[in-house]
């Protein structure tokens, strides 16, 4: 089930949400247990054992690690816990590409497995791993309640994409939690503007991209869907982490930040700190940090950080080109760090945004297109060679873009929260402040309401994460 | 206390959040409805689940499609989603392409979608309508052209003007006879919310047909039958505040007309009465079906008045408006459409050799025939390739 559509708005949400409120807080983690596990079979029952079973897996050997003694034992055991997690995901992300690159390479014929990716594998896989090293590190007690360990994975907000909520980011809630109207309202907004980023913003994008994409090329066409995309990938994300977040003030949850104007970003080292934070400060965490970071030379850090992107790229979609998208930011984070950051530095800041920008919008380039063909003909496309600058139909597609980008745009920096702000400290008091936030929020429901009802483009980005 | 009345508003806006859901969600069940008459289709209704399309995901996916379809007020929500996505610059919206009449109206356009195969596909159809000619019956292409065509000063900045291809492949010399009618006299010519063209558009054929046949023509006036047609391109850019089309009628003699219509297969005897006029259509949406109440694989029109001409159209819908113009000198005109036509090709060979036509007319919108894939097959079967 997706948040964006009228299943989830009108039906799911409500029904959960306010079960959650009037249900005894000692039966509400079984109630979102159950909704979770709803929520996810919906699309697929099939895929609902692999997460019951990585679950169950996760769960014991949280249980088990603290009663092991200290040393090889134990490291071992954890190791094949981790095995059994990564495994899992590896196998279901890189299995095909491995098996398909065999027979281009050695003309081999052996079979594809076409497996389909289980949805949010990715996400709660790493959520649960947390637990599990953070239990090892003796960071955490285990849950020893297999319904509040359940609900922690399978928690419905951020089960398929995002943001990776840690154990220890939801421990307490997860055992005591009280849902305060004014925490529930702000959730509302959340949720609301999440919401409208996805539909009225990344949707509309993501049509953009198609329409640019499609048929013959011209530099302004690979302009436009590039351009597109870019914004289409950042509002769908940010747009679900921003619902995830509210769904969670709804549910008495603090679910971590995942993104901060990310397109503002001065250099790649910083677009990294505000893109999907979670995930970054997961990989520092659990695979820079243990690796040994940076604290055994230079060469041992160049060589941690290569492992840490080659993993990135990975984790985002089982091809190749991810690969490159990863190894790609390796590159740059590399240069950046040997002297690129001090030369940037003395630059003016709108020389390092459009530095970072431009990296950003290339990298979006190698992320979009799975095929080298498309992938090359794009690039050529953006680069002038061997397509026409421009045509009627691209001035058409842009024309009828250009107001959307521009909103896209001014949507991408921190302006209209900080406008929102200034015009909530004319206003009076805290009581105001959430008639207004609330009407926007309505505002924003009833729009993407009409745009969703209407059936245009709604598609779903995360099936390959 | 006094916590509890600081939360007041917040409180508020909670239940309110709620509550607005909760309306949407009970909206969905009440009121179904089977049909959508704004979008000219047929709409989800509450599927019953049983084990295996619960377990294939089937009855999951209709049930979404339900929750969307069956939602309170949806019309109103589309118009709302649809005018914004215009007042922000979009001129596509729905696969309608949106334009300007030089009054102001809105006129809009079936979108032209880029495709490298079409002159290929364009080259393919016109030699097999040559190698019909070349079999020594007379053979007649009329394309009528696509609106974008003929109002290109209406469409939008920059929109694409179709039929390029098709202009292109028929400027060189073909064994059937080609008629091109002017359509660019006025406004009146296509409707503006549908893509066919109007009864007067399709008169300016005939007489065009007419003359290139030496037939002479007959003068007609025109009657409205409906002033409240919303045609296939407005169902789906269901933008608000705009004028209806009208649906006007030839002043024809068809009192001696008779017309059988069914899928093909069969042959002859398989086709049940219909009218030239289908008055019920103008109680529904797509009011072009009017003319003939739609498309059918094979159709037969006599007259008993008007000789013993034999004519054989291959056609699409634009034909439907335009054959009523044919039947006074016509006594027998068989239709096929081809994307409809149900019956084998040799039935249709025997069909043909049978009625031994006096000429053949193919008669398609311009950007329907560079898109088609029926006809060339069905023309090299009659014309023994």
């Amino acid at each position: 089930m997706v948040f964006s559509s009228t299943l989830f708005l009108f039906l799911f949400l409500p029904v959960a949400v306010t079960l959650h409120l009037i249900l005894p807080g000692r039966c509400r983690n079984a109630l979102l247990l159950a909704a979770s596990l709803f929520f996810y079979a919906w699309g697929g029952v099939g895929y609902i054992i692999i997460l019951i079973v990585i679950t169950a897996l996760d769960y014991a050997a949280g249980l088990i690690l603290p009663r092991l003694h200290s040393g090889r034992g134990k490291k071992a055991f954890l190791a094949a816990v981790i095995a059994c997690n990564i495994g899992t995901l590896a196998f279901f992300k890189l299995a095909d590409l491995l098996l398909g690159t065999a027979n281009s390479l050695f003309s081999a014929d052996l079979p594809i497995l076409g497996l389909a990716l289980p949805i949010g594998i990715s996400f709660y896989t790493f959520q649960a791993l947390s637990y599990v090293i953070d239990v090892y590190r003796n960071k955490v007690s285990p849950q020893r309640s297999v319904i509040n360990f359940f609900t922690f994975v399978t928690l419905f907000p951020q089960l398929i994409a995002g943001p990776i909520v840690r154990y220890t980011d939801i421990e307490h809630e997860l055992s005591d939690r009280a849902v305060t109207p004014s925490a529930f309202a702000s959730g509302v907004s959340r949720f609301a503007i999440g919401l409208g980023k996805k539909v009225l913003l990344a949707n509309t994008m993501g049509e953009i991209f198609r329409t640019a994409s499609s048929g013959e090329l011209t530099t302004l066409l690979a302009w436009c869907a590039s351009l597109a995309y870019m914004f289409q990938i950042y509002f769908d994300f940010s747009g679900y982490s921003d619902m995830a977040i509210g769904l969670g003030r709804m549910l008495g949850f603090r679910f971590p930040e995942n993104f901060r104007y990310p397109y503002e970003a001065d250099s790649i080292t910083d677009f990294w700190r505000r893109w999907h934070i979670t995930l970054s400060s997961w990989f520092r965490e659990y695979l820079y940090i243990p690796l040994g970071g940076n604290r055994r030379g230079l060469l041992r850090q160049i060589l941690n950080l290569l492992i840490v992107w080659a993993c990135t790229g990975f984790w985002h979609g089982g091809a190749w080109n991810f690969l490159f998208w990863g190894l790609y930011f390796f590159l740059i984070l590399m240069l950046e760090k040997l002297f690129l950051l001090r030369v940037l530095e003395k630059l003016p800041m709108f020389v390092r945004r459009i530095y970072s920008l431009l990296l950003v919008f290339f990298s979006w380039v190698l992320f979009a297109w799975e095929d080298t063909e498309g992938l090359f003909s794009m690039i050529r496309a953006l680069f002038g060679v061997g397509v026409p600058l421009s045509s009627d139909r691209s001035v058409f597609v842009l024309l009828g873009a250009a107001s959307l980008f521009i909103i896209c745009a001014v949507f991408s920096t921190h302006i209209p929260a900080a406008l929102w702000r200034r015009g909530e400290q004319r206003l009076g008091g805290e009581g105001a402040h959430v008639i207004c936030r609330a009407a926007a929020a309505f505002s924003i429901i009833f729009l993407s309401t009409a745009f969703l009802v209407g059936g245009s483009y709604n598609p779903f980005l995360y099936f390959k994460f | 206390m006094n916590e509890k009345k600081h939360d007041l508003p917040a409180r508020v806006v909670s239940i309110l959040f709620l509550a607005v859901l909760f309306a949407g969600g009970i909206g969905i069940f009440l009121f179904q409805k089977d049909k959508s008459e704004v979008e000219n289709r047929f709409l989800q209704t509450l599927p019953v689940p049983d084990a295996d399309s619960v377990l294939s995901g089937e009855w999951q996916e209709k049930f979404e499609t339900f929750t969307s379809d069956q939602f309170p007020f949806r019309d109103a929500f589309n118009a709302v989603g649809v005018t914004v996505r215009y007042a922000l610059g979009s001129r596509l919206v729905g696969g309608s392409v949106i334009g300007r009449t030089p009054d102001g109206e809105i006129r809009m356009f079936e979108e032209i979608t880029e495709d490298p195969k079409r002159a290929e596909r364009v080259e393919k159809t016109l030699a097999s309508v040559d190698a019909l000619a070349g079999t020594g019956v007379r053979t007649v292409l009329l394309a009528a052209p696509s609106a974008g065509a003929v109002y290109k000063d209406d469409l939008p900045a920059f929109a694409p003007v179709p039929d390029a291809e098709i202009n292109a492949a028929l400027s060189g010399s073909r064994k059937f006879l080609t008629v091109s009618p002017d359509l660019t006299a006025d406004e009146s010519l296509y409707f503006r919310t549908d893509h066919h063209w109007t009864a007067r558009g399709a008169g300016l054929a005939y007489r065009a047909y007419a003359e290139a046949l030496g037939l002479s023509p007959t003068e007609t006036s025109f009657e409205t039958v409906s002033t409240g047609f919303y045609g296939t391109l407005h169902s789906r850019a269901p933008l608000p505040f705009i004028k209806p089309d009208i649906l006007e009628v030839p002043t024809l003699d068809v009192s001696g007309v008779r017309v059988r219509a069914g899928g093909g297969f069969g042959g002859y005897d398989s086709l049940s009465d219909i009218d030239l006029y289908s008055k019920d259509a103008l109680d529904a949406k797509d009011k072009y079906q009017y003319f003939l109440g739609g498309n059918y694989g094979l159709a037969v029109i006599e007259n008993e008045t008007a000789g013993d001409g034999v004519l054989f159209v291959f056609k699409d819908s634009f034909a439907n408006c335009f054959v009523p113009y044919l039947t006074s000198h016509y006594g027998r005109i068989i239709m096929i459409d081809p994307r409809y036509y149900r019956g084998s090709y040799e039935d249709l060979r025997a069909l043909f050799l049978d009625a031994d036509p006096d000429c053949v007319l193919v008669l398609y919108e311009a950007s329907n025939l560079a898109a088609d894939t029926y006809l060339s097959p069905m023309l090299g079967a009659l014309s023994g390739e």
